[in-house]
């Protein structure tokens, strides 16, 4: 039995407030409309350890219409509520560290802005990210995409959560791919030309307002193109997504995430619930 | 009268919970315990199945109250709301029900479950108040039932990030993420002195 013990050797965790003043200059200068901005700031004004921006503004070829991706990086704020155009990924210490060989993390290094960082805590987490390696991450999309092989019942009742989890293995592999090729990339639209596959620019998008409305078609479709690149998909021997979700649950956690993530979110749960899933 | 002593979220960490109940019952035996039995750990029936004999036992009293990790196991049983459990991390406890999974997974969970455990679930109390002290599962609870605010007041549900309970002048928080967070701790607390012993770490 001990009483509790604080651990002093923790590295600095240490969360200020986010300057106002330097979120929309340093915004601004990305070319973000001042509408966007200020739906953003309503979002992630508070304390932090930091704040970056990632994705098409970033990278500076965003559209007017584009979402604005947002790291937060806390380990004291909760999940921020969906917003239309303002795309918010919450991270902790733990989950950040953790993304340090994920296709994740390489795209946060590689296009990220930093917009707040204290004691440029987030600065030297990235500085440590390497990217993972492009087979073995080929070879965990082919591994997860088990989650597709399901029954017919399953696939009409879970449509929706199940072209969502065939969108990010897709986008996946097809990132994994230009790594492959020496030359990482994470925007869709260079890689819809590279690949000529101008389709690949909407039918990956993670934006509900771009991508197709789920059917058995669009869901056929990413599974077509997904046996492309990974190979046949394993076949799920337990006879159910459910009973795959147990069984994975055991043997591999990230495994069981993604499969529950094709249940679909819609009912009033959380998303804090289901522990983020990266490759 | 003998001290109460509450205890925290368990998340089906068994050693855990037999180690703070070893430790509370040197002290009363009268035990409250905060809900969340289920889920995360790898041993939530045998957590269960642990506090019905506890329960059983005449010289010890306890209180159970329920949480929504508890009350989303039951509706999966009840009325089949698989889905929702199972996105609450459900697959845990699924898993120390069913041997085999395959096929209709919730058949299964509804065979698996013995009829005491479900009526341990049905059980299950909102909160309780009692010596001058309101417990209740999460703090949303207390909003609705209108409860004195002069009365101290002991939640779980909501992990507290550097792993020891939280206490001010009227309330207490005292899941220390046992099951949740890496080196989570089971906590129990005793009213009314405010003292409170852990557990060692989890290993879930």
């Amino acid at each position: 039995m001990t009483l509790s013990v604080v651990n002093d050797s923790q590295p600095s965790t240490r969360e200020t407030l986010i300057d106002r003043e330097e979120f929309f200059v340093k915004l601004r200068t990305l070319g973000v409309p001042d509408e966007l901005l200020k739906q953003a700031w309503a979002i992630v004004q508070g304390s932090a350890i930091g704040l970056l921006v990632y994705g098409s503004w970033a990278r500076n070829e965003a559209r007017r219409s584009s979402d604005l991706d947002v790291l937060l990086f806390s380990n004291v704020r909760t999940q921020p509520h969906l917003t239309e155009n303002v795309s918010i990924s919450l991270y902790s210490s733990e989950q950040l560290i953790g993304a340090r060989r994920t296709l994740f993390g390489t795209h946060l290094a590689r296009d990220g802005v930093i917009i707040h960082d204290t004691d440029a805590q987030m600065e030297s987490i990235l500085a440590t990210f390497t990217p993972p390696d492009p087979d073995a991450l080929l070879r965990r999309v082919r591994d997860f995409s088990v989650i597709l092989d399901v029954t017919r019942s399953d696939r009409a009742t879970y449509l929706s959560g199940l072209t969502q989890v065939a969108r990010y293995l897709l986008r996946t592999a097809k990132y994994a791919l230009a790594l492959q090729d020496g030359r990482p990339c994470f925007s869709l639209d260079e890689l819809s030309i590279r690949f000529d596959e101008p389709e690949l620019t909407t039918l990956l998008s993670s934006h509900p307002k771009v991508y197709p409305e789920p059917s058995e078609e669009v869901l056929g479709d990413l599974v077509r193109r997904l046996t492309a690149v990974v190979g046949p998909r394993p076949e799920n021997l337990h006879g159910s997504l459910h009973a795959l979700i147990v069984v994975a649950w055991q043997a591999d956690r990230d495994l069981a995430n993604l499969a529950t993530l094709a249940l679909g979110v819609n009912d009033s749960l959380p998303y804090s619930e289901i522990p983020k899933v990266v490759l | 009268m003998k001290e109460l002593a509450f205890i925290g979220d368990i998340h089906g960490c068994l050693g855990e919970l037999e180690e703070i109940v070893t430790e509370a019952r040197r002290r009363t035996p009268r035990l409250v315990f905060l809900g969340d039995y289920v889920n995360r750990g790898q041993k939530s029936r045998e957590v269960i199945e642990y506090l019905i004999r506890l329960s059983r036992l005449s010289e010890v009293s306890c209180n159970f109250i329920f949480g929504n990790h508890d009350q989303a196991f039951l509706d999966t049983i009840v009325y089949g709301r698989i889905d929702r459990f199972l996105r609450m991390g459900g697959a845990a406890t699924i898993a120390s029900y069913v041997d085999a999974p395959r096929g209709d997974l919730l058949s299964q969970v509804r065979h698996a479950v013995p009829r005491d455990h479900v009526d341990f679930l049905q059980a299950l109390i909102p909160s309780m108040m009692n010596d001058g002290v309101f417990a209740a599962h999460d703090r949303a609870v207390q909003h609705k039932l209108e409860v004195d605010p002069s009365v101290f007041r002991i939640y779980g549900h909501s992990p507290q990030r550097d792993l020891v309970p939280t206490i001010n002048a009227t309330e207490a928080f005292i899941d220390t993420g046992c099951g949740t967070i890496v080196d989570g701790r089971l906590t129990c607390m005793f009213w009314p002195s405010l003292d409170w012993v852990q557990s060692t770490p989890c290993v879930a």
